[in-house]
């Protein structure tokens, strides 16, 4: 024996002892039971006095949060400190204006910049730098009365003038925006008086509002707009320090700010970390104050256990969903998608992909957004019902399909292996393929060459992608373009909630895609910040009226 | 028979390698539970009787994943010798009885493959071919051939000076039967146990590569995949991760030492070389 063997004999034993003690110490319940019926018996009803426990906490817990909202919101909000915030991606520029990047949103859109309208923490629409709004009873005709006093940080002045340059150049041929169609459904923009715009629609538009709170519509100087992308200046409670690249944007309190009350905070730093671990590694270290967006959910419990940190889950925007193919056989089938619908236990798909956070969904819709209707209990899960559509379609005995999974979203994977069991159960076998991120917007989103995959659509109002029958799902129905059709030219409340009500059940009805859940606003910070939004109704990590308490 | 086991390497090699091809026949015709059904009630638990290991994210049970892993890893091992195998002994027979610019040319590319480093090309190769445990394990077995080519090459040239061979030759014998009849039998104790060490190597690297992602896709379990998917666990339930880690060691170790045994029970001469 030489020492090289002595060493792997001991690393081996010791290799044992290790598991053998691993085995031993998570070992508690060693008691077995001889009456094996009894024992079953108390176990179900243990079982069940721990769901009824289960649910008592989680009340206690709502409600616990609930008065700890209160005295929140209750309490006198502290000025002064400094934030730096944590979120995943670095945005490629820093103009909200020149790009669809939502990266860019998440930094600069509330803090640095503002647009005329803004979206509040319960995602109703309230003035930004317009003050108020009236609509003509036609629905076409906008007056804006802008707020005075406002300025840029530059020193410029807002007025209606400036606004109506930025709304132009929205529209204009060489526009660089995301969304020029935004501004090109305005037929003339009239500067009555200093600070009052009036915008004439060519038609009806229920979508105007919604637009101009976006970050696409932001008002930015008519001198200092040229280096926007790098050094941004707007009207917004925050001014641009510093920007790091590949690690922080730093911004600092505005003086000047039109509303003197705000923000309470003295500065802002925005920090870009990628990696799940490392984000809570920098939380726990001090590093950062809060998470702000990206926050893994199976990290979640780890933080809420510790008492220096807490964690927000509220609703975001981003309805994830299997994207699937209408024109790929077998999925052209209405009978088929149904099946798979009563096949998806949407609960259990949030408990093991999202540790639980998230809202169960029926339709493209966020029930954060106005004129939401509830569609989730349309398709109970009931597997019998499934394979009994699947038999009327056609597969008594199921299919095989691909699902074609992007790499770059751990909830997508993972989503995509919990379904792939669940559709198992009722005979429909799912090859899983993991695609790099480019490979997926070429082939599935722009070539159509996919079955089933699986995504989040970020964006509140997008529900007219299912409108277009070019879009990547490639879902066709006259019923649908009319209903959205209408919608858009609704010109009351109640009219929109009507049509925008029909929308939403109509793609249920046809379970176009697997409509799963949605994204919580996950969100872990140290307990002394206070006021930070729970849900993110709109694209914004908004810092203005958060505060520290001391 | 005695006579290996008289060698503690091979023995307790041996035995650690029985127990996980055991484990993988057995998962073959039997595990505990379905390895691949969920159960969002049983997330993340630690060891109990019904689940001796433990269950992952998915609720599903991490012992009869870590047998199914096993099977995984063994046709790894299995294919990835076999492949290298039989294309390097073809090459180093090759090399070793026309000499010159065969030789040359077979051991220029060998050291060529060899220049680089064996698990960032099989990163290079399955990305390239997208990936899938097909695709590992034709990384895998690419970097296997120069190792046999070599060995066979520096062994058999010894043999094809011997007076045995010089026999056959002149009893006419033509050259490639000599090289499967004479030459071939006498080397193959060598290869064997170089097989025997690759093979632990093939199961570190398909699990290196599952580890990234590149290897056996989801849901098949894979220890390396395993490993992967504990990662982010950590904090809160290490059972998934110290499993299949734990089997990855036990493995690579079996098979490492039942190597080491064999060498030093077949190729006595190494051992009083050291």
């Amino acid at each position: 024996m030489t020492k090289r063997s002595l060493g792997k004999i001991f690393l081996l034993s010791f290799i044992f002892i290790l598991s053998a003690l691993l085995i031993l110490s998570c070992e508690k319940s060693t008691e077995t039971g001889r009456d094996a019926e009894k024992l079953n018996k108390l176990t179900e009803q243990v079982e069940k006095l721990t769901e009824k426990v289960d649910q008592l906490s989680k009340q206690v817990d709502e409600m616990g949060r609930k008065l700890e909202k209160f005295s929140e919101t209750m309490a006198a909000p502290q000025r002064g400190g400094s934030l730096v915030l944590c979120v995943g991606d670095e945005p490629p520029g820093l103009d909200p204006t020149a790009s669809a990047s939502a990266a860019i949103d998440r930094v600069v859109y509330a803090n640095i910049m503002e647009g005329l309208i803004k979206v509040d923490r319960n995602g109703k629409f309230v003035p930004g730098l317009a003050a108020k709004w009236d609509v003509s009873p036609d629905g076409k005709v906008y007056t804006f009365q802008l707020r005075q006093g406002v300025k840029f940080h530059n020193g410029e002045i807002f007025n209606a003038r400036v606004a109506r340059w930025n709304l132009e150049r929205g529209a204009a041929a060489d526009t660089k925006n995301a969304h020029p169609e935004f501004f090109r459904v305005i037929e003339k923009i009239e500067t009555p008086y200093d600070y009052t715009l009036v915008v004439t629609l060519k038609d009806v538009d229920a979508l105007f509002i919604v637009h101009m709170a976006e970050g696409d519509a932001v008002m930015l100087p008519m001198k200092g707009y040229e280096n926007t992308a790098a050094a941004p200046i707007g009207t917004g409670p925050f001014k641009f320090a510093k920007w790091t690249r590949g690690d922080s944007v730093g911004m600092v309190r505005n003086e000047k700010y039109w509303n003197p009350a705000l923000p309470y905070l003295d500065k802002v730093t925005y920090r870009f970390i990628k990696d799940p671990s490392a984000q809570v590694a920098a939380l726990k270290a001090g590093d950062v104050d809060i998470i702000g967006w990206l926050f893994a959910p199976e990290l979640a419990a780890d933080i809420a256990i510790d008492k220096r940190f807490k964690v927000l889950s509220g609703a975001s925007t981003s309805e994830v969903i299997m994207s699937t193919n209408n024109k790929a056989k077998p999925f052209d089938n209405k009978l088929v998608r149904q099946a798979i619908a009563y096949a998806i236990d949407r609960q259990t798909v949030i408990d093991l992909v999202m540790a639980g956070y998230g809202t169960v969904i029926g339709s493209h819709w966020p029930p954060v957004t106005p004129y939401y209707k509830k569609m989730s209990d349309r398709f109970p899960f009931n597997p019998q019902k499934a394979k009994e559509l699947l038999a009327q379609a056609g597969y008594p005995s199921g299919f095989e399909a691909t699902i074609k999974l992007p790499a770059i979203y751990p909830y997508s994977q993972r989503a995509g292996e919990v379904i792939a069991d669940m559709l198992g159960q009722i005979g429909i076998k799912l090859k899983i393929e993991i695609v790099e991120w480019g490979f997926w917007l070429d082939r599935i989103f722009k070539q159509k060459d996919f079955e089933l995959s699986m995504i989040g659509h970020a964006e509140a109002w997008d529900i007219g992608i299912y409108a277009n029958p070019n879009y990547y799902f490639q879902y066709d129905s006259q019923e649908f373009r009319e209903a959205y059709a209408k919608a858009l030219k609704a010109p009351n409340e109640a009219e929109k909630a009507k049509w925008f009500g029909r929308c939403q059940e109509i793609i249920a009805e046809d379970a176009v895609n697997g409509f799963l859940f949605l994204s919580p606003a996950l969100s872990a910070m140290k307990v002394e910040l206070m006021n930070w939004w729970e849900n993110y109704p709109t694209i914004a990590l908004d810092c203005t009226e958060v505060w520290w308490k001391r | 028979m005695k006579r290996f086991f008289r060698n503690k390497n091979f023995t307790v090699g041996f035995i650690l390698s029985l127990i996980v091809i055991i484990a993988a026949v057995i998962s073959l015709i039997w595990t505990p539970f379905d390895a691949n059904r969920m159960n969002a009630k049983l997330r993340l638990q630690g060891p109990s009787w019904q689940h001796p290991l433990g269950t992952d994210q998915y609720g599903r049970d991490t012992l009869s994943r870590v047998m199914v892993g096993a099977v995984n890893s063994i046709i790894v091992g299995l294919m990835t010798v076999a492949i290298g195998l039989s294309v390097g002994v073809l090459l180093g027979l090759a090399s070793a009885y026309y000499g010159k610019w065969v030789d040359e040319t077979i051991m220029r590319f060998s050291d060529f493959l060899f220049g680089f480093p064996a698990v960032l090309t099989a990163i290079l190769i399955t990305s390239i071919l997208g990936p899938s445990m097909i695709n590992a394990m034709l990384a895998i077995s690419i970097f296997y051939i120069p190792v046999f080519a070599r060995l066979t090459r520096a062994v058999a040239m010894l043999i094809w000076e011997r007076e045995f061979i010089v026999a056959a030759r002149a009893a006419g014998i033509s050259e490639w039967k000599i090289a499967w009849r004479h030459v071939l039998p006498n080397i193959l104790s060598t290869l064997l146990i170089q097989g025997t060490i690759q093979f632990a190597v093939a199961i570190l690297a398909e699990a290196g590569l599952s580890y990234l992602g590149l290897g056996t896709q989801p849901p098949h379990a894979s220890w390396g995949r395993m490993l992967n998917e504990a990662q982010t666990y950590m904090s809160l339930s290490p059972w998934m991760a110290i499993f299949p880690g734990l089997a990855i060691a036990w493995a690579v170790l079996g098979f490492n030492l039942l190597g080491d045994g064999l060498r030093d029970t077949l190729d006595p001469k190494m051992v009083r070389i050291r």
